[in-house]
This record gives C-alpha cells, structure tokens and sequence, in this order.
C-alpha cells in the first residue's frame, strides 16, 4: 500500500474548487463543469480523482469496479483513509471506468423511503462527456430542458428512466473525463419525446 | 462558478489577510467533507432534509450556526461574502458573522445583492432578482415543517416517506375558519418540486414566490437541530394553499417613506415616544442604491 503521488498541491482550497464544480454540476445537470488538475494514478480521470479527494475519507465506503489498477487503490487509502466494499449496494461511494461491464443500476443502493439520501453516488468515468447519441433532460437545476450527448448506450438511459420512477430512492452521479465534470442527479428525468425515440415505454421495465 | 464574476469597478474593496491560527473557513477539513457531501445529497433531492453532525461554533445556537457552517463549507477565496439580517447588513448577526468570515477567509466582502457570490441571510430575500451562479444559504431555527403537527422525528421521517402531507393542509384549513384566512406570516410552508413539504425558514411570505424558480442555488442549514436541505436551481417551490383561499402576499398602503419603493417588503419602525412611526424597507441595500439613484437623477436634472 504505497503510493509515489501526491494528491492535491493546495489541499485545503483545491478541494473547495473541487467541491464548487460537484455542486455546481449537481445544480445544474447537463453543463459541464472544470475541475483542479492533479496528476492521478493511472486508470483515474483527473478530475474523478480530484473529486475522491474532495468528498472521500474514513467514513465513505468505496466500490471499485474490477479491473482498475492496484495504484488506484494504494492512492486512494493513502489520501483519503477511506473503506472499500466488495458490494455495490453497501457502497456510498462507487466507482466505474467501463460503464458498459457495471452492473445494473438497480443492484447499488437507492436509499430507503424515509433516507433516500443513504444511497450510492456513482462516480462514472468517461472517455468524452460528449459524441453519445442525443438525450434531452428535464427536472430541477435544468430551465425546461437541457439536451447531452453522454457516451452510454441505450440500455443505460433505460435503466435510468425505471429509476427516476421511483424518486425520491434512486442514485446521483457525476460523469468524468479528463478534468471536466458533468452531474446527473436522480431529479433528472428523460424527456417524454426523448423515451418514446428510444423506444421505450413510461416506467414499462422491471428486472 | 459558472457566472462571470461580479464586482464593478472601484468596489469590492481588496480582501483582507486571514487570521492566522485557524483554518481556511475555520471547519477543519474533515468537517467541511462531511457537510460537503450533506450538501449535495440535499441538492439532489430538492426539500429533503439531510441529518449532519453540526459543530459548536464559536456563536450559540440560535446565532445562525447552520447558515455558518454550510457557508464555511461552500466558501472559497475567490467568492465575495455578502450577510444579511432581516434583509439589513449593517444589524448586529450580520456584522458579526462578516466579520467572521473576513477573519477566518480573508475573503472580499460586499453589501450589494448583485456582487456577491455567497449570500447568507438570515429571514429575507433581497428585493434584487438573485443570480445565476449566486449560493444563498438560509439560517434555519426549524427544519421540520411537520414538527408542530407531529413532534416525533421518527414519526415525521415516516410521514415525508408516504408523503402524508394531509394534517397540514389540516392546520392551514383550521386558520381559514379561526380567521378566515391563512394567517402566518412567516415560515409559510411550502412544496418543493412537487414532493417534498420544506420549511422555508422564518422569511415573511412576501418572500415565498421568490423561492420558485430562481436561478441561483438556495442552501438551508440549521445548526441545532442539525439538518440541511436545498433547493437547486430552476426549481418548482409552490407555497400551500386551496383552491378557494389561494396564497397571497402581504401588501402595504404606503410606499417606502426613505426611497418611494412600492414593490418592498417594507417594516415598522418607533420613531419616538409619541407613538409616531415609519415604514421603511427592510432590504437596505435595496433601499440605499434606490435613494442613491434617485439624489443622482435629481442631481442631474438640477
């Protein structure tokens, strides 16, 4: 468990700008955001390893998914302290670099009714936040409605659509690439044209 | 921030050197994480109330230790601070809670609404539309909007769950026949995003319509009874009411006796012993950038 990295250069306002570009992405739902720069362990975006520094320590459980670098891991217990868990539902915090290979969205944890918030908060790496096929948004933070063109497949917005019917349970991510950050909170909600495209049908799907 | 920053020429004035001894924003940082990620379990689920560990801060609960300590975890070197109470900068928990962060920031602070990138306040929201790109964190006494109906906060949690609002359409219905209108002031409940009940904190419900889509972000922080919730922006805030008794704002007969405004929130004041007052708004800033304007113009015409 050794790391030759340093984390941030400026821990203590480093992570106020990293914490102000997670809520300003979080606010405002389709517009990215720029965080610090850092030099990450290999397998991490910039900016997802500045937001680890930012939100994780000692109290959060981690989720990685397989695959990730053993660096990962070593950086992150040595600047954060932070607990790992081999259970995505357990975890507060998880961790995905190939969203296509993640499991469901319904096998983290959503919250219970009466704490929605104790939840997972999805930290999804990206290679663009853009070049996706076109999705439209609604909700709060988005002034009628907002379009993005994520990289994820269809089967994603789907999942994400039979979540969203069940607000106030449901999951927030924030997606990276490079040092940019764009949030999709669990108020996010496809566009009624936008499900109908994809050919899916209002709250239709179970698992 | 996603806004270009604000701050005309010749203001704000150079921030001050931080005091040596604390920390940046006085929380240390595992505090700051901890409310950090409240924060934005409370931006993702707009008026729910998030449980944090609040800190003792160096002001007694009741002082506005909530709104502080979200500030100080928001706060940045580059925000410039702006405190309000009861819409005054210049009243003693806003003087004093500038003058904290100033120490303990070093950060530019500034009276005017439209300049600051962080407003804490405590009880009203400024007359000047709000900002995108602006946080506005509000001072909470009481979270709990059902706490008067339902004082068991397990009991209470389980009625947000089923969202078994109904006792306090009850409580509005029961004022309507007492009175024959709904008659609070302030702290008038209110629906946010279509499903959650939120106190808005103790600003009049002149305020109320303020809260619905606004484009800035609103933060609520209450530090004794250790909840904080949010609205994002662009968010649905609809203040109760009933088809037949729809929600109204307070209104006065006369306009400002300083600036004329017809369209403030306006306040009594004793002027003296003889039982003479006056009305005056209860935002200054809006009240003195009116009264400036206004000597300009006639400085200008003469």
């Amino acid at each position: 468990m050794i790391t030759q990295l340093a984390g941030f250069a400026d821990a203590i306002h480093d992570a106020q700008h990293t914490f102000r570009a997670l809520l300003d992405a979080l606010a405002r739902p389709g517009i990215p955001q720029t965080t610090v720069s850092l030099t990450p362990p290999s397998g991490l975006e910039s900016s997802c390893a500045a937001t680890c520094l930012t939100l994780l320590d000692l109290e959060t459980s981690v989720w990685l998914q397989p695959g990730l670098p053993a660096d990962v891991r070593s950086w992150l217990v040595f600047h954060t302290g932070c607990r790992f868990t081999d259970h995505p539902h357990a975890a507060d915090f998880a961790l995905i670099w190939q969203l296509n290979n993640a499991p469901e969205l319904s096998e983290f944890s959503w919250g219970t009714a009466e704490y929605p918030e104790s939840s997972t908060s999805l930290l999804i790496q990206l290679p663009n936040l853009t070049g996706g096929e076109p999705i439209t948004l609604e909700g709060p933070g988005i002034l009628s409605e907002i379009e993005v063109s994520l990289p994820m497949e269809s089967a994603f917005w789907q999942q994400w659509e039979t979540m969203t019917a069940n607000y106030p349970l449901g999951l927030d991510c924030w997606c990276f690439a490079q040092n940019q950050i764009m949030g999709l909170p669990r108020t996010s909600k496809l566009t009624a044209s936008v499900y109908e495209s994809l050919g899916f049908t209002k709250h239709g799907y179970s698992y | 921030m996603t806004s270009s920053s604000p701050g005309s020429p010749g203001s704000p004035a150079p921030p001050p050197i931080p005091e040596p001894g604390f920390n940046f924003a006085y929380l240390d940082e595992q505090t700051k994480r901890a409310i950090r990620r409240a924060i934005l379990k409370g931006v993702a689920i707009p008026g729910h109330q998030i449980p944090f560990s609040s800190r003792e801060m160096p002001m007694s609960y009741g002082w506005g230790t909530g709104g502080i300590q979200v500030t100080a975890s928001v706060i940045g070197q580059d925000d410039t601070l702006k405190v309000i109470d009861q819409g005054a900068d210049d009243t003693t928990n806003a003087v004093n809670i500038r003058r904290f962060f100033k120490k303990v920031c070093g950060v530019a602070t500034t009276e005017k609404t439209e300049e600051a990138t962080l407003i804490q306040t405590r009880h009203r929201i400024p007359e000047k539309p709000l900002k995108a790109g602006q946080v506005f964190v509000y001072q909470v006494p009481m979270p709990e909007p059902l706490y008067f109906i339902e004082p068991s906060r397990t009991e209470a949690n389980k009625m947000h769950a089923l969202e078994e609002y109904g006792p306090m359409y009850v409580k509005l219905y029961e004022d309507i026949t007492k009175f024959g209108r709904i008659s609070l002031a302030y702290d008038y409940p209110v629906m946010v995003n279509g499903r959650h009940l939120m106190n808005p904190s103790p600003i009049p419900r002149f305020d109320n319509p303020k809260m619905d889509m606004n484009p800035a972000l609103q933060l609520f922080g209450a530090g004794r009874e250790k909840r904080i919730y949010a609205i994002p922006p662009y968010t649905q805030v609809k203040s109760l009411d009933f088809e037949d008794h729809p929600f109204s704002v307070e209104n006065w007969e006369h306009p400002c006796e300083f600036c004329g405004a017809t369209d403030s929130y306006l306040d009594e004041v004793v002027i003296d012993d003889q039982g003479g007052r006056m009305w005056i708004c209860s935002d200054t800033d809006y009240c003195e950038q009116r009264q400036r304007e206004q000597s300009g113009s006639a400085q200008k015409l003469g």
